[in-house]
């Protein structure tokens, strides 16, 4: 399996617009997007990520997560987005920390399967930290061919970047 | 003494992640670390298969970076150990120092495997934050987890050390470190 970057997307400024990933190239067998993510606001918040411009509850999650004094675990039905949580709230913080998050979407170009994602994503803040694993569905089986990042409108600290990368397989044959 | 990492030679023909060096020794390893890091990725990740020759279970990674010893480091973690799950963290320590691996006393011939993610590691505009995940699976003990970590330095990374945290401990044979650069659209 190799890698290979698609696309970039630098907030340059603090923003709550909408970015996206858009013709994105229907030759890779998965997807990956690699985030590096902050609000400048005192509230904890979240990056909502939507595919093909569907904003509609067509999305579902899980997620388990550990604070650093305990554990848990929560699902979300019919939600409007699957996500990068613990968007780290600069303004209780440090405009110096951000969230980080790696985000696997497999078998994109799939037209039989409803799309799962698998991320790993947290931060840590000194004094607070926040770390889980999410799973998300989107109850679709069109091939993703557009992502939506921050389609909840929250406020994107300057620096926040998404990297979009395709990963191939080799050619085996079908079994 | 650390053996020669090894370098690959043409790195134009990998993808977005292109290997930087790797350590793999034949005898007991000490001290490997990644000096001289390019600054010419987006990310960095560091994949360990490795195991510890201290006389314990379970052993933890010690890494620090830019030979930076201070008590700058902190972490989350969120793990597992076949019965129950935990959360803990850290505030102010010298090393990021909670991701697991056998030890010893692990079943013979088990090793762990770490991947750490460290992104935009050559900025110097703001602090380094890591997310790891580790498996260090023994026939039913053992743990596997997840953390993130925050250096509070705005340097840029240039130097990973991978140490071990308990005495002067050092990987036994086998033990294999990685360190790959991750492209992004332009590099």
């Amino acid at each position: 399996m190799s890698m290979y970057p698609i696309q970039s997307i630098v907030v340059p400024s603090a923003s709550s617009n909408v970015l996206s990933f858009t013709n994105i190239p229907q030759t890779f067998t998965h997807l990956e997007i690699r985030a590096f993510y902050a609000n400048p606001t005192t509230t904890v918040q979240y990056v909502g990520v939507g595919f093909n411009s569907d904003s509609g509850n067509n999305y579902w999650a899980h997620e388990l997560l550990g604070n650093g004094s305990s554990a848990s675990a929560a699902s979300y039905l019919t939600r409007s987005n699957v996500f990068f949580d613990y968007e780290i709230n600069q303004g209780s913080y440090s405009t110096n920390i951000f969230s980080v998050g790696i985000m696997s979407i497999l078998d994109y170009t799939n037209t039989n399967k409803i799309k799962v994602t698998r991320t790993i994503c947290g931060f840590d803040g000194q004094s607070a930290g926040e770390v889980m694993i999410t799973s998300g569905a989107w109850n679709n089986t069109a091939a993703i061919q557009s992502i939506q990042l921050n389609n909840n409108g929250y406020t994107l600290s300057a620096g926040t970047r998404f990297d979009l990368y395709g990963l191939t397989s080799s050619n085996v044959g079908t079994f | 003494m650390s053996p020669f990492p090894i370098y690959p030679g043409n790195n134009a023909v990998h993808g977005a992640v292109v290997p930087i060096a790797t350590y793999l020794s034949p005898g007991p390893l000490f001290y490997p670390n990644f000096v001289n890091i390019p600054q010419t990725y987006q990310d960095l990740r560091v994949v360990i298969y490795a195991r510890t020759a201290n006389a314990l279970t379970t052993d933890a990674l010690g890494l620090n970076f830019n030979s930076d010893y201070g008590t700058n480091y902190s972490e989350t973690y969120l793990q597992g150990n076949g019965s129950s799950l935990t959360s803990a963290r850290d505030t102010s320590s010298t090393r990021f120092y909670s991701i697991n691996i056998p030890g010893a006393i692990a079943p013979s011939g088990v090793f762990g495997s770490i991947t750490i993610d460290i992104l935009n590691y050559a900025n110097t505009s703001t602090y380094k934050t890591i997310i790891a995940k580790w498996a260090n699976d023994q026939n039913g003990s053992g743990t596997t987890g997840l953390m993130t970590g925050l250096w509070r330095s705005t340097a840029a990374i240039n130097e990973i050390d991978n140490n071990i945290v308990n005495s002067n401990g050092q990987w036994v044979a086998g033990s294999r470190i990685s360190l790959y650069g991750v492209r992004s659209v332009g590099q």
